[in-house]
């Protein structure tokens, strides 16, 4: 059964998140998959509610012809990985998982990643990864194991959500925006100079050490929002994107966050076929200010 | 609720835009240029336009804008510093006299492919270098000058090609023009003709076009090697005897 394309789920505390991918302009005429792919996660650990989100976005060249499936198992395995994760950091402060998110996730995630890739490879051919009975044969297969994970390349967003804490990590292209209440677009890793073709992935040998993360002050509470970059390559620059992250907030506003999910698959479509005809997947999360009187918030 | 119909919201704000593609021509116009070099020139880019046109509709999502900046005892736009969509580029004749000062030409080009002045998102910029003759400025500064551009990010990443014009009684200055080029293995284009300059102006425009607009994401930092934008290979041009045009 083809899964729904809209999700909206979460908690009063940590917030409201749904998303949207929708298959690109020119990959519709030139009969090509969406490449992109997310994930939402919320639920409760330990006792507390949290929210997990995923963005990834497969690269599409003909070297990476399964990174549909590399995104898809990027978005499973983060969301799989952070939970995990938090599970031995549920109890408040969250200093510790700050610090633990920072030094472990990246490297945890690049390398389940991995192991998911060689996973799905042997299901699909099972000779291109046949483990080798002899030792010398063995490092040959570990040293050839690049061109595999180029085949299932893509980039990787997320998102980890507490009542006191949000923690966002980036791999690749994309954005990751955070409105603030007071109007001001905060983006935790300024976007570098985008010049069309290159990008960070999963699939580097030196992926782990390619990522970057960063805890958002959720306090005041904001919208975050995260991308493929199909959607701000759509915009004539910055200041264009930023205005509609703000507009965005308006629509919810007037409409309701589930009048703007229902009306997301219509609103990518129309900035793909407008703009750079790209793959395009948004995950909106709106995440309520702190109570600071039933919920102090941990050290920030 | 199933089957119930949603009231269209409003698509929120933000001025849309499609993929920039910026293409600029640096076309040497010395007075070894006259006469059917020129001639020829003038008409292929004239030529190439459509051609450039027709390829990139295949690519909705992209809009290419052209300038063109032109050489002799100094550089100067022949269309610019404005970027034209290419819907509206229309060629002006180029006139020639005096020397070759290419790297002034490449300086001006670096100017334009600065970050300041290319959008911070977009595709790689499309570089095409037309010449007949060696660079009348001092090799340092012509060295300087392609130091400079490499220096740029969208320089560095530009699809750079180079055509030499040559004929019984002149060249140009092949290890010159390499340095400019992206792409070794297509080094620079040999137009001993006017028919291979004319075909060679048609290819170099439209595939860098058309592969400057594919823009697929691939991995960075060296993992995916060669050059930033992949381009079949030249046309092999045979002479074609007995006509009127295959000689300077």
């Amino acid at each position: 059964m083809k899964p729904p394309e809209i999700f909206a789920l979460g908690s009063p505390t940590v917030g409201w998140a749904c998303g949207c991918s929708r298959r690109g302009a020119s990959h519709r005429s030139g009969s090509q998959p969406c490449q992109d792919a997310f994930a939402l996660w919320s639920g409760a650990i330990r006792g507390g509610p949290r929210l997990v989100a995923a963005v990834a976005d497969g690269h599409g060249d003909a070297r990476h012809d399964l990174s549909d499936v590399g995104a898809a198992l990027a978005v499973q395995v983060a969301v799989s990985e952070l939970c995990s994760f938090h599970v031995g950091h549920a109890d408040p402060p969250d200093a510790q998982m700050r610090r633990d998110f920072k030094s472990d996730c990246p490297r945890i995630i690049s390398r389940r990643w991995r192991e998911a890739v060689r996973s799905d490879a042997s299901e699909r051919c099972p000779t291109v990864i046949a483990p080798s009975s002899a030792p010398q044969e063995l490092a040959t297969e570990l040293a050839d194991e690049s061109p595999l994970f180029r085949r299932y390349g893509t980039t990787l967003l997320t998102a980890l959500l507490t009542p006191e804490t949000l923690c966002v990590a980036q791999l690749g292209d994309g954005d990751i925006v955070w409105l603030r209440p007071d109007g001001e677009c905060e983006r935790p890793f300024p976007v570098e100079l985008a010049i069309g073709t290159e990008t960070d992935s999963l699939c580097s040998p030196n992926a782990q050490v390619c990522w970057k993360t960063a805890t958002l002050d959720r306090r005041a509470g904001g919208l975050l929002l995260l991308t493929t970059d199909g959607l701000p390559n759509s915009f004539a620059d910055d200041t264009a994107f930023d205005q509609f992250v703000g507009s965005l907030r308006q629509r919810i506003h007037d409409h309701g966050f589930g009048g703007v999910a229902d009306a997301l698959p219509a609103w990518l479509d129309h900035y793909s076929d407008q703009g750079s005809g790209d793959d395009m997947t948004l995950v909106i999360i709106e995440v309520p200010p702190i109570d600071e009187h039933s919920n102090p918030p941990g050290e920030q | 609720m199933a089957g119930a119909v949603t009231p269209a919201i409003p698509v929120p704000e933000g001025t849309v835009a499609r993929k920039s593609l910026q293409f600029f021509w640096l076309t040497d116009c010395s007075g070894s240029m006259s006469g059917k070099k020129i001639a020829t020139l003038n008409q292929a880019i004239r030529e190439a336009l459509p051609e450039i046109r027709n390829a990139v509709g295949g690519h909705p999502e992209v809009q290419v804008s052209m300038r063109a900046i032109c050489f002799a005892d100094d550089a100067k736009w022949h269309v610019g510093p404005k970027a034209v969509p290419i819907e509206q580029f229309v060629w002006p004749e180029l006139a020639v006299a005096g020397g070759t000062a290419t790297s002034q030409a490449i300086r001006l080009l670096t100017g334009e492919l600065n970050a300041e002045q290319m959008p911070r998102r977009g595709l790689p910029p499309v570089c095409i270098l037309i010449s007949d003759g060696y660079c009348t400025d001092p090799a340092s500064e012509y060295d300087a000058a392609i130091a400079e551009l490499l220096k740029q990010p969208w320089g560095l990443k530009a699809v750079r090609l180079a055509i030499g014009i040559s004929d019984g009684d002149s060249s140009y200055d092949e290890e010159q023009l390499l340095k400019f080029v992206s792409h070794p293995e297509i080094g620079v284009l040999h137009a001993d003709t006017p028919q291979k300059l004319v075909q060679y102006i048609r290819w170099a425009s439209v595939n860098a076009s058309v592969g400057a607009s594919l823009g697929k994401s691939k991995v960075g930092g060296g993992e995916a090697g060669g050059a930033n934008v992949e381009l079949p290979a030249p046309p092999s041009i045979e002479p074609t005897l007995g006509t009127a045009t295959d000689v300077w």
